[in-house]
């Protein structure tokens, strides 16, 4: 099934995935985003907070924004 | 409610129109930089021709020349054609339907518990929470997105970041927070994805992006350090200390680090060193109001190398002239 997933990380892209039925939000993170933690992210779920165990739908729009990021000058 | 969704509308209509923009700039553009791929690739092709002409008629001078020039216009073609591609990748975003633009906005209200929209100034505002990074207060800001900003999109100045409860740099009190300098933000490491959500209409994570800047203090690269955050900042040097090491003079009402502060040597009196004068005599720092002429040959000193109103080689010559008089009144008697 396919979701779209929006990365906010670094170049920042939005994507049409295929992912397997029964993928959690919390599988889907470590799928995309291998080594880091969820805690630094706000993930959402067609612009919802979902808890970890929600299990993504056809069609869901998830995105993934870094609540760190480092500014410069 | 009711109102505020009125103005979501509205403002997400702006927005839509500001990328519509956006996407026509970027569209003229690509039409450029074709055009640039095109002029390299005509002149290629003009080389080529006058290098098979100066081939057959065994021009070797004229050959070289040309040759250099193509060699120029093949290194400048790849450069051209990368710079066209990348502005078609920008052009491939889809501008976002007003219902979409509709969405963000509301998620954005969701997000922050709050959003200002401004229809006559064109912007949207959230509100952060007071942020402290590394112990240091910095207070609550404003990120504010000015609209019309949207349509020559080049860097993270479509929004501003205003504090509402400033804890300015001691250094510098334009500076609100390690990575904003007036008003503007540095967005780093946020800067191409900021681009990007704006671009594509994700005004929400735009939003998200800049408060999570905010959040986290880079140590490598900041406008004002965070060590030197607070304190009082030397007037003359800019050294930044705490209120116990810094000094007030005064005679100028400025505040001083203990390197660029003394005190006057006649009188003690605790002054910035600008404010004190050098005596040409001791060489010793002393005030203005310690300073005078000698009554006779009117050089300026301190008050501590005059005697009488006299200075020291005055008096010196003064004595050398008496005993003169003195010698010669007891010749003149003997």
């Amino acid at each position: 099934m396919k979701v779209l997933y929006i990365n906010n990380d670094l170049g920042g892209f939005a994507d049409y995935l295929d992912i397997a039925e029964n993928t959690t939000v919390e599988k889907f993170f470590s799928q995309q985003l291998p080594g880091r933690q969820a805690e630094d992210y706000l993930i959402r779920v067609n612009r919802q907070p979902v808890a970890r165990d929600y299990v993504l739908q056809e069609g869901d729009r998830i995105t993934a924004t870094p609540t760190k990021v480092e500014g410069a000058v | 409610m009711e109102k505020l969704t009125k103005q979501m509308i509205k403002i997400a209509s702006m927005i839509q129109e500001q990328l519509l923009l956006l996407q026509d700039h970027r569209l003229r553009e690509v039409q450029r930089l074709i055009y640039v791929v095109c002029t390299n690739l005509d002149q290629l092709q003009n080389g080529r021709k006058c290098l098979q002409q100066c081939s057959c008629r065994r021009w070797l001078g004229a050959a070289k020349t040309i040759t250099s020039r193509i060699e120029s216009k093949l290194r400048d073609i790849p450069y051209s054609v990368e710079q066209a591609l990348h502005m078609m990748s920008n052009v491939r975003n889809h501008t976002p339907s007003l219902r979409n633009i509709f969405e963000e906005l509301a998620q954005l209200h969701n997000e922050f518990g709050r959003i200002d929209c401004n229809l006559q100034e064109k912007t949207v505002s959230v509100f952060t929470d007071p942020i402290e990074l590394d112990s240091t207060f910095l207070g609550d800001f404003e990120i504010r997105l000015e609209i019309e900003k949207l349509a020559q999109l080049r860097d993270s100045s479509a929004f501003r970041i205003i504090a509402l409860d400033p804890h300015p740099a001691a250094t510098n009190e334009n500076v609100t927070h390690p990575h904003v300098s007036e008003e503007y933000l540095c967005a780093g490491d946020a800067g191409v994805a900021l681009l990007q959500a704006l671009a594509t209409g994700r005004i929400c994570d735009a939003f998200l992006l800049v408060k999570s800047v905010l959040e986290t203090y880079n140590p490598s690269s900041p406008y004002v350090s965070l060590d030197d955050w607070n304190g009082i900042s030397c007037y003359e040097c800019g050294y930044v200390t705490d209120e116990e090491n810094s000094f007030y003079c005064e005679s100028c009402d400025n505040t001083f680090c203990d390197e660029c502060f003394s005190y006057c040597r006649s009188c003690d009196t605790s002054l910035c060193k600008g404010c004190l004068s050098e005596c040409p005599v001791c060489e010793e720092p002393v005030c203005e109001s310690c300073m005078s002429s000698c009554n006779e040959c009117d050089e300026t000193m301190c008050i501590s190398c005059l005697e009488d109103g006299i200075c020291s080689s005055c008096k010196e010559e003064m004595e050398a002239e008496n005993e003169k008089e003195n010698i010669k009144a007891e010749q003149h008697v003997a």
